[in-house]
């Protein structure tokens, strides 16, 4: 377990800020329990400080702690995981709702198609990073837009809006990978 | 000079622009005829020894005439100690001790030390006594002192091989250990001189691999103060949203 280097911060950060933007600040200035990142065995965990210094004593192998964010590659990219959904679908600035219809279709990891698309936050630019919520408000997801609001509706509704990058059902489908 | 059989002519030569090349020619001829034919003259003349494999041999006086250096000065780089410089300003030479020594009582060669030495072992030592040198008594009894004094010596020598291995690092070894040592730092650089820096390069046999040792990566403590920590994540965010 160590603290991020501050490639390691910039490279998370830069990530986070692509569906939170100015919000990151209030995953590191939080009224109630400071929170901190740590990294363990390539992995970033959110995590209170009191249960991280309590965790330094687990003896031999840690598996995890707090809320993993996500986990760095090899080389240095950083890949986040469905696990933060929480933390996304709090701050997040851009949403997708999705109908009933196309909440099963995103969880079984298949791309948001436009027939499945029920409401947008108004001027989402292409590319950005999205929590996809179903119309209950209940998150889902992340992804990334393939199209900007205005040209979203230009669309045939077989055409790909939102592309699939986690859902919660990948809690079942990778149990074993996902800590 | 007989002795190195060797002729000098130090006449001038008079060669002008006008004289024909063949006319050079048959001067230097003349000149050169002259002089072997007196340096044969010297040598028939010499004392004879006869040979029964080789036969008649003239015996040659000693050489008289300096020959130039074979081989350029030697440079004070030689001289690596201190002592080393002390003894070559004092002409103090290294004087090499025979293995074998003369003994009288059984007449015949033995050796320094070892086998067959020269001493004899069942004699009393020579140390059975050692005088006290002065008049008030020691606090140690000679034997330790001697023990003590040899420790000291040797630990004032082996800081003094210290002091000359700062001043010089080419001290202590013997010009073919320096070579060696050169050429292991040679070979070593040879070697870590590619893309990888020697690391997946096929190995000669007698060679190991080269020793690769990545840089040691320093962290911040895990539960180092959580406010310096939470600094350094507003800055990074700061320049991340700009």
């Amino acid at each position: 377990m160590r603290p991020l280097t501050e490639e390691e911060v910039k490279t998370l950060f830069e990530k986070l800020a692509k569906y939170i933007g100015r919000n990151i600040t209030h995953l590191i200035d939080r009224q109630d329990d400071p929170h901190c990142f740590r990294v363990h065995r390539d992995r970033v965990y959110y995590v209170s400080e009191s249960i991280m210094r309590k965790a330094t004593s687990v003896n031999p192998h840690l598996m995890s702690m707090g809320v993993c964010f996500g986990k760095f590659s090899k080389t240095g990219k950083f890949r986040l995981h469905v696990t933060c959904l929480e933390y996304l679908a709090q701050y997040a600035k851009y949403k997708v709702w999705v109908k009933p219809t196309g909440e099963m279709p995103f969880m079984y990891g298949n791309h948001i198609l436009k027939a499945h698309l029920g409401r947008i936050t108004e001027d989402t630019p292409e590319h950005q990073g999205v929590v996809i919520l179903s119309m209950s408000d209940v998150p889902l997801g992340f992804g990334v837009t393939a199209k900007s609001t205005q040209d979203a509706r230009k669309m045939e509704p077989t055409g790909i809006i939102v592309f699939h990058q986690a859902d919660v059902g990948e809690y079942l489908r990778n149990e074993d990978t996902l800590v | 000079d007989p002795g190195s059989l060797a002729v000098f002519d130090t006449a001038a030569v008079h060669i002008n622009a006008t004289t024909k090349v063949s006319a050079i020619e048959s001067i230097l001829q003349e000149r050169t005829t002259a002089a072997v034919q007196a340096l044969f003259d010297v040598v028939f003349a010499l004392p004879v020894e006869a040979t029964d494999n080789n036969g008649v041999l003239a015996k040659l006086p000693k050489p008289t005439s300096k020959l130039p250096r074979a081989l350029p000065v030697p440079s004070s780089d030689q001289l690596t100690t201190r002592w080393e410089k002390f003894a070559k300003e004092k002409g103090i030479m290294k004087k090499k001790k025979q293995r074998r020594v003369f003994d009288e009582e059984s007449g015949k060669y033995k050796v320094r030390y070892g086998y067959d030495e020269k001493k004899d072992k069942d004699a009393v030592p020579e140390d059975w006594l050692i005088e006290v040198k002065n008049s008030r008594a020691p606090s140690k009894d000679a034997y330790t002192q001697r023990n003590a004094d040899k420790r000291e010596r040797v630990a004032k020598n082996k800081s003094q091989q210290r002091r000359n291995q700062l001043e010089n690092p080419r001290s202590g070894l013997t010009p073919k250990e320096a070579r060696a040592a050169h050429l292991k730092a040679q070979l070593k650089d040879a070697r870590t001189s590619t893309a990888s820096i020697g690391r997946f390069d096929k190995t000669v046999k007698g060679e190991d691999q080269v020793k690769f040792k990545r840089a040691k990566r320093k962290f911040d403590d895990v539960t180092g103060s959580a406010d310096s920590e939470r600094d350094k994540l507003r800055k990074v965010v700061g320049g991340v949203n700009k």
